[in-house]
């Protein structure tokens, strides 16, 4: 991959890329499986250097603390003003919930049969970029009758891994169901739908439990 | 008068002509993409259309495919990611059935009310604009080689999510839209590589692909759903600027034991649910802290001997500060008293 393509990805991921060269990555990475995976990476790496990313127990402490100073920045300017006493209840409740929550992962991770990936991924302070998770390789493709599902790149059927019972959190099907019950109120503009991310990869995250 | 009298009230006359030129192309501006959104608003209630997106969120790329068919007064959407979790949403006037692989789980939940699948699309009247701002952007091309025009949903304040948005000039469809923070920082972006308007979809393609075989289903016991309870009990204080509670109900999710109290407030585009039920039997435990689903924020915590969740797409500050405002009445009611000194003793 040339460098050129790294810097537009970098630039990308920073969100200082030029719309017009936007478009243009853009359409490579509909293209380009491997550009795709470059961008999740770059955005590990960026998440990494600002401190607010949490992959590993080892890591858990720095990411609380990192995601505990960034509560302060992100204060919208409108409150802040308004009820100072009010905001440092708040973020005092979402720091000791963090700190905890940051501790029961702790626990959790170091857990004998951990695996990682078939828990859900945790959110101890966001904006918080889980690792990537092992993706489930379509086992097997059946024909189906009908252009559309008979479509190149649709999978038929997966392969899964076991559900592990989530300790300590808001299970996955329970916030699963909340987001379910949100979208029949929300106002989607566009095709932003909340359901959108629950479809997506990205991380699902279950709610630290205390 | 002197001469340079006269130049200094001429000059003021022309400023005062050109602030006023400024704020009436605004104000036709502003006009201008309510009236885009508008017709965006009633294409994706009407059309029947099938594509493919990309959907960017904390630096991934995830493919999306959309199938949504509007056939009288029915709709019936599917949406299935192509990128190897296999998750899909299916759902329909009656219920949606979300399909996760990765949790070997299926959530099944049915609708309040056939027609609330698109019955909230937001209308941009003047309260909301209150909240926000609306641009009219430039023409632009789209990756799918057509033209669209690009409108701004600017928040007026950091406690909700800004848009950008591509509307195509023929299908008035929303080939792009960006959801960033006040900042002006992208957040998520849904960028579609296929879009084809069609007159009809087959009912085959909304039939789910999963094999859930040995799937735990949860489902909706009974769609309970009462009105005043929720109301009557629990109190929102200190709601952050714009947002108003906007319904309230009572009502049996999947999953859950018990019927679940479910408010909403809203700022007319931006919608947080708070969601209140007993504490679940052991080993379901009472949490306290914030999780994220992708751009959408959510803060629970304990109050009262109920678990208390505020979910949605606005900032993390939003749903946290909801979910802190609520109170049950005869606190809230005890906190009012205590703070009005004609009330103590």
């Amino acid at each position: 991959m040339s460098d050129t393509l790294n810097e537009q990805i970098s630039a990308l991921v920073d969100g200082e890329l030029p719309a017009a060269e936007t478009e243009l990555l853009l359409r490579r990475l509909d293209r380009e499986p491997a550009l795709r995976e470059t961008l999740t990476r770059y955005s590990l790496i960026g998440a990494v250097l600002r401190g607010d990313a949490v992959s590993s127990g080892s890591r858990v402490t720095l990411g609380v603390s990192a995601a505990l100073a960034a509560e302060k920045a992100h204060v919208p300017a409108a409150r802040r003003h308004d009820t100072p006493q009010r905001i440092f209840k708040v973020l005092g409740g979402l720091a000791v919930a963090a700190t905890v929550a940051g501790l029961a992962i702790f626990g959790l991770m170091h857990r004998p049969g951990f695996d990682g990936a078939a828990v859900p991924q945790i959110a101890i302070s966001t904006p918080v970029v889980s690792p990537v998770r092992s993706v489930h390789a379509p086992a097997a493709r059946q024909s189906v009758s009908g252009s559309f599902l008979a479509s190149h790149d649709e999978p038929q059927s997966y392969v899964t891994p076991a559900a592990q019972p989530s300790l300590g959190v808001i299970p996955r099907a329970q916030l699963a169901s909340y987001v379910v019950a949100h979208s029949e109120v929300s106002s989607p503009l566009g095709l932003t739908s909340v359901l959108n991310n629950l479809v997506t990869d990205g991380p699902a995250a279950g709610v630290n439990g205390q | 008068m002197t001469m340079w009298r006269m130049d200094c009230l001429q000059t003021r006359r022309l400023l005062v002509a050109t602030a006023a030129l400024c704020v009436t192309v605004a104000a036709v501006a502003a006009e201008d993409a309510g009236q885009l959104l508008a017709s965006m608003n009633e294409a994706l209630a009407s059309k029947t259309y099938q594509g493919e997106f990309l959907h960017l969120a904390d630096g991934r790329a995830e493919k999306l495919r959309i199938v949504h068919r509007f056939k009288d007064g029915q709709i019936a959407e599917r949406l299935l990611s192509l990128s190897g979790s296999g998750r899909e949403v299916v759902r329909n006037n009656m219920e949606v059935q979300c399909y996760l692989p990765d949790s070997r789980t299926v959530v099944v939940e049915s609708r309040t009310s056939p027609a609330s699948l698109l019955g909230n699309l937001p209308i941009f009247d003047d309260s909301l604009q209150a909240n926000y701002r609306l641009e009219l952007g430039s023409e632009v091309r789209t990756l799918m080689g057509g033209r669209a025009r690009v409108v701004n949903v600017v928040p007026r304040d950091g406690f909700r999510f800004g848009y950008r948005l591509w509307i195509d000039e023929i299908t008035h469809l929303p080939v792009r839209t960006d959801l960033s923070s006040a900042e002006g920082v992208v957040l998520e972006q849904v960028v579609f590589t296929s879009l084809r308007v069609t007159s009809s979809l087959p009912d085959a393609v909304f039939r789910p692909t999963t094999q859930a075989g040995g799937f735990q289903w949860v489902r909706q016991q009974a769609a309970v759903t009462r009105t005043s309870k929720a109301a009557a009990l629990w109190r929102l204080r200190d709601l952050p600027p714009g947002f108003r509670l906007s319904s309230w109900s009572e009502r049996r999710l999947a999953g859950a034991d018990q019927p679940v109290s479910h408010l909403v407030v809203s700022d007319g585009l931006a919608s947080v649910s708070v969601f209140i039920e007993s504490v679940p039997q052991a080993p379901h435990a009472p949490v306290t802290g914030e999780a994220k689903v992708g751009s959408a924020y959510a803060y629970s915590r304990f109050v009262a001997g109920h678990q208390v969740t505020a979910l949605g797409e606005v900032p993390r500050e939003t749903v946290a500060l909801i979910a802190a405002g609520v109170l049950p009445v005869h606190v809230a009611r005890q906190a009012a008293s205590s703070k009005d000194p004609a009330s103590r003793p």
